[in-house]
């Protein structure tokens, strides 16, 4: 069971994004360039597709109005029809008085009364002539005051075709009213020979044409609507609602254009016309599909292709990151592994070698570079550590010449005093004490050496001091055959005679003790003289003090020194003190045996 | 093991992600099929009389995904008859009633008890007030009356507000109004209107519903030349005896609008008030006026 942190990883992704990784950029990048190729490629085909869908729409729409009107005009010709067939078959070759005429209207409306609402024949000054179905005149009416008489009689060469009405002219004895469009037409009318003016007035029933609309009204979006050319409404689905007010349509606009399809803004909504004009009548056509409307079908297709865009992206996105993370990862290890270099591990075993080849090669010649830098530091230390050895060496190979000078001054004075055994003993403790100097050019001898050279040096001193001092010499059997560094005895005596018991009223006394503590050897120079002040202590290991014009000329730093390059930066000389007590200086030594040590396996302790 | 979990994660988000989409595909689908059900209660005996406003209802839901039905409760079940209506259309998944009926205060109380106001609305009660009001203001513009008489064969809501804003009316003119009821008997009408005519000398006799107009027309042969007939009725027929000249004029309510308006209140949440400013719902026209363009539109509708 992993456990998912989101604050974690929300650290994790800002810490990214602050260090701008490369992984970051990477898969930013990939993902920015494949979102907006895919909104581009999605947008230009969706777009294409809407447009050519809309323009089918708009085609399809386009067709219907053409064959609502092909109907219309078949209606409106089978109503002219009528009406020519009335005035030439009927009125043109007959007299007025004539009762034909009436019985020829019942026949001609009797064959169509389905699509006509009255026909008849109206004189100049507006008295009925002949009707059918009822031929009499409601009483009241007036046919002079109606529309279609004063239009067909101001334009007496055309059909005239009014805008729906009531028709309200003749008897009824029921209480149905039709709505009826008006076909009238000015005539010539026969009366006795003479030629007389009249008007053949055809009622047509407007049911037809609200019928054939209702229609095309029932499938499809948007409606159809039929309007006269001045853009009063003939037909409309809602024209009761319009007529009350309770809605609205933009006719009066729409009756200014011409034929075609357009694209208009009403209402607040975008919609598509269509308007189609009816020659015989100057009609108008009109379609309206709001655009919304057009593209219904295809909102689920929208949300289809939304949630495919959206599946699309999330893989994207994530398969940027998964890839990204693949590419950079190995290039993130190597970094790290350079980290851990920079903070000063020479570890080439740690560098990451990984990923593709050519994280590969880097991570081999890094790792190669470190060796290489492994090793050029360690030469140098070893260097650095040989040149300190020869230096001190060197300094240490320096014997004071004033030593030399006084004791061969004693020897001279020895031998001129005839105390030639006392002459003797101390040119063979010179002669010892200048072999160990030298030791064969051996930096470490054995302790028992170390200390056969210091009971020299005292032997020496003893004389030129005229036994101003004692010395008491107490080491352990055990660490005598250890190794040490030549010459660490001796100069601390020196010192100790030097600066502490020359000075003293009283007999001094040196004492030097030698044990082992704790696995280690300790050497202790003890003397009772008049102490260090501390601020001289502090001093005395930090920095070359030259001893002046006393002593062999070999600092006590020196020796610190000598014994932390030969052996640990642990092991060493302290030097403790009180003042009128006296001074004691420890030597601090690993215990190895001299022989180990010639053998070289504990060189490197 | 930081790619495995990665992989896990992608893997979860992504399940997820086809799950919330396809929900959502499902429901969008499930949303556009919602069809908004109104139920308008009307009272009568047949749907015919309502013909306007279920034109006027089914005009308005038309394109808007709405589905509205009109059911008839009879007179005789007053009350309990609408109630019953009221309680089947809601079981019958309607989602808003429409009540045009009469028993005001008593369907009131069930509305209130039941929790009903925000699902059943009422059509405009005034209006019939407000017809009586018209008709009386042109009574007292267009004739010299000193007395009038108005004729109803029921007693209902409707018909008692149009007589109070007539009476309303004529009273403040100076005009002497009497309401009276017919009884049911065919006959007993016929005598009864004989005496009212023969011994008080009306200026005017108003026709108050359907069933008074009838009684009229078919007497008024015992109506003296001085006499003038008025109605208020949405009929036809009421059309027809103004065309015919039996009547001098005609209070006519726009049904078609009401109808209309009503269902506009319920899909725009707007107040029918407030739709109604600049649609005028009632009409009083005589012979003169009937055939103009604007109220030839209104009193005849378009029959198939």
């Amino acid at each position: 069971m992993f456990k998912f942190n989101i604050k974690d990883q929300l650290k994790r992704v800002r810490r990214a994004s602050k260090r701008r990784s490369i992984q970051l950029i990477i898969s930013l990048s990939f993902t920015v360039v494949s979102i907006i190729s895919i909104s581009f490629m999605t947008l230009a085909f969706y777009t294409n597709y809407i447009n050519t869908a809309r323009e089918g729409a708009i085609n399809n729409n386009e067709q219907i109005i053409d064959q609502v009107s092909w109907n219309l005009n078949s209606y409106l010709r089978n109503m002219m029809g009528i009406s020519n067939s009335m005035y030439y078959n009927v009125i043109k070759n007959m007299d007025l008085t004539s009762e034909t005429m009436t019985e020829e209207m019942d026949l001609l409306y009797a064959a169509n009364k389905d699509n006509l609402i009255s026909i008849a024949c109206i004189s100049e000054d507006g008295a009925l002539i002949s009707a059918a179905p009822i031929a009499t005149r409601k009483a009241g009416v007036d046919f002079t005051d109606q529309n279609w008489f004063t239009d067909t009689e101001e334009k007496i060469e055309n059909f005239h075709f009014s805008t729906p009405h009531v028709q309200n002219m003749f008897e009824s004895s029921n209480y149905r009213y039709y709505w009826v469009v008006s076909l009238s037409r000015s005539v010539d009318l026969n009366f006795m020979g003479h030629q007389r003016r009249g008007i053949l007035l055809v009622d047509m029933n407007y049911s037809a044409i609200e019928q054939m609309f209702s229609r095309v009204n029932e499938s499809g979006d948007g409606y159809v609507y039929l309007m006269d050319s001045n853009g009063e409404i003939i037909f409309h689905p809602k024209q009761r609602a319009i007529y009350s007010g309770l809605d609205t349509e933009n006719n009066i606009e729409v009756a200014k254009y011409s034929d075609g399809s357009y694209i208009e803004s009403f209402q607040g909504s975008q919609q598509s016309i269509i308007v189609k004009t009816v020659g015989y009548t100057g009609w108008k056509i009109v379609s309206v599909v709001p655009i919304s409307e057009l593209a219904v079908d295809y909102d689920q297709l929208r949300l289809y292709m939304l949630i495919i865009i959206t599946v699309t992206l999330f893989l994207i996105v994530f398969g940027n990151i998964f890839i990204s993370k693949i590419v950079t990862d190995p290039i993130r290890r190597l970094e790290d592994s350079l980290s851990f270099i920079e903070d000063g591990h020479f570890d080439a075993e740690k560098i990451y070698i990984g990923g593709s080849h050519e994280i590969r090669h880097l991570g081999r010649a890094i790792k190669s570079l470190v060796v290489q830098m492994r090793n050029l530091m360690d030469e140098r230390v070893s260097e650095q550590k040989d040149k300190r050895k020869s230096e001190l060496n060197a300094l240490q190979a320096q014997i004071n010449p004033h030593f030399l000078y006084n004791t061969l001054d004693s020897v001279v004075w020895m031998i001129e005093a005839e105390k030639y055994p006392e002459a003797i003993s101390m040119i063979t403790s010179l002669a010892s004490l200048f072999r160990i100097s030298l030791s064969k050019g051996n930096n470490i001898i054995t302790i028992r050496d170390e200390i056969t050279h210091a009971k020299n040096y005292l032997d020496i001193q003893k004389v030129r001091y005229k036994n101003k001092f004692e010395a008491n010499i107490d080491v352990e059997d055990s660490i005598l055959d250890c190794a040490t560094i030549k010459l660490i005895i001796q100069p601390l005596i020196e010192n100790a005679i030097n600066h502490a018991v020359v000075e003293l009223d009283d007999e001094g006394v040196i004492d030097i003790k030698g044990y082992e503590k704790d696995g280690d050897i300790y050497i202790e120079v003890k003397d009772n003289g008049m102490g260090i002040p501390p601020e001289t202590l502090k001093n005395l290991l930090v920095k070359k003090t030259e001893s002046k014009g006393k002593g062999s000329g070999i600092g006590l730093w020196n020796i610190n020194q000598r014994i932390k390059l030969y052996f640990k930066e642990e092991y060493g000389l302290t030097i403790e003190s009180e003042l009128d007590e006296g001074t004691t200086a420890i030597i601090h030594l690993p215990k190895i045996k001299y022989v180990d040590y010639k053998k070289g396996a504990e060189n490197e302790k | 093991m930081r790619n495995k979990k990665l992989l896990i994660g992608f893997f979860a988000s992504l399940l997820i992600l086809i799950a919330i989409e396809f929900l959502i595909y499902l429901n969008y689908g499930k949303l556009k099929n919602d069809i908004l059900n109104i139920s308008f209660i009307v009272t009568g005996d047949n749907l015919d009389t309502w013909e306007n406003m279920i034109k006027g209802a089914e005009s308005c839901a038309l394109d808007k995904d709405c589905l509205v039905t009109f059911v008839n409760s009879t007179d005789e079940s007053g009350a309990n008859g609408q109630i019953e209506l009221i309680k089947r259309q809601l079981s019958d998944s309607a989602n808003y009633i429409v009540l045009c009926g009469t028993h005001y205060d008593e369907v009131d109380k069930f509305i209130l008890d039941n929790k009903l106001r925000d699902k059943v609305y009422y059509l405009k009660n005034d209006v019939e007030y407000d017809l009586g009001v018209e008709l009386g203001k042109y009574l007292l513009n267009n004739s010299n009356l000193n007395k009038a008489i108005m004729i109803s064969s029921k007693t209902d809501e409707n018909i008692i507000n149009a007589r109070k804003g007539i009476v309303d009316v004529l009273v403040e003119g100076g005009v002497s109004v009497q309401a009276i009821e017919f009884s049911i008997n065919e006959d007993a009408r016929k005598q009864r209107l004989k005496n009212i005519i023969s011994n008080n000398d009306y200026d005017a006799i108003i026709s108050m519903d359907e069933g008074a107009l009838n009684s009229i027309v078919s007497n008024q042969e015992s109506f003296l030349d001085s006499t003038h007939i008025y109605a208020v009725d949405n009929r036809p027929e009421a059309v027809y005896y103004l065309d015919s000249d039996v009547l001098t004029a005609l209070a006519y309510r726009d049904d078609y609008s009401i109808g209309y308006i009503a269902v506009q209140e319920i899909l725009t949440n707007k107040s029918f008030d407030e739709l109604s400013k600049k649609v005028p719902l009632l009409y009083v026209v005589d012979k003169d006026l009937m055939y103009l363009d604007e109220y030839q539109k209104i009193l005849f509708p378009f029959a198939k």
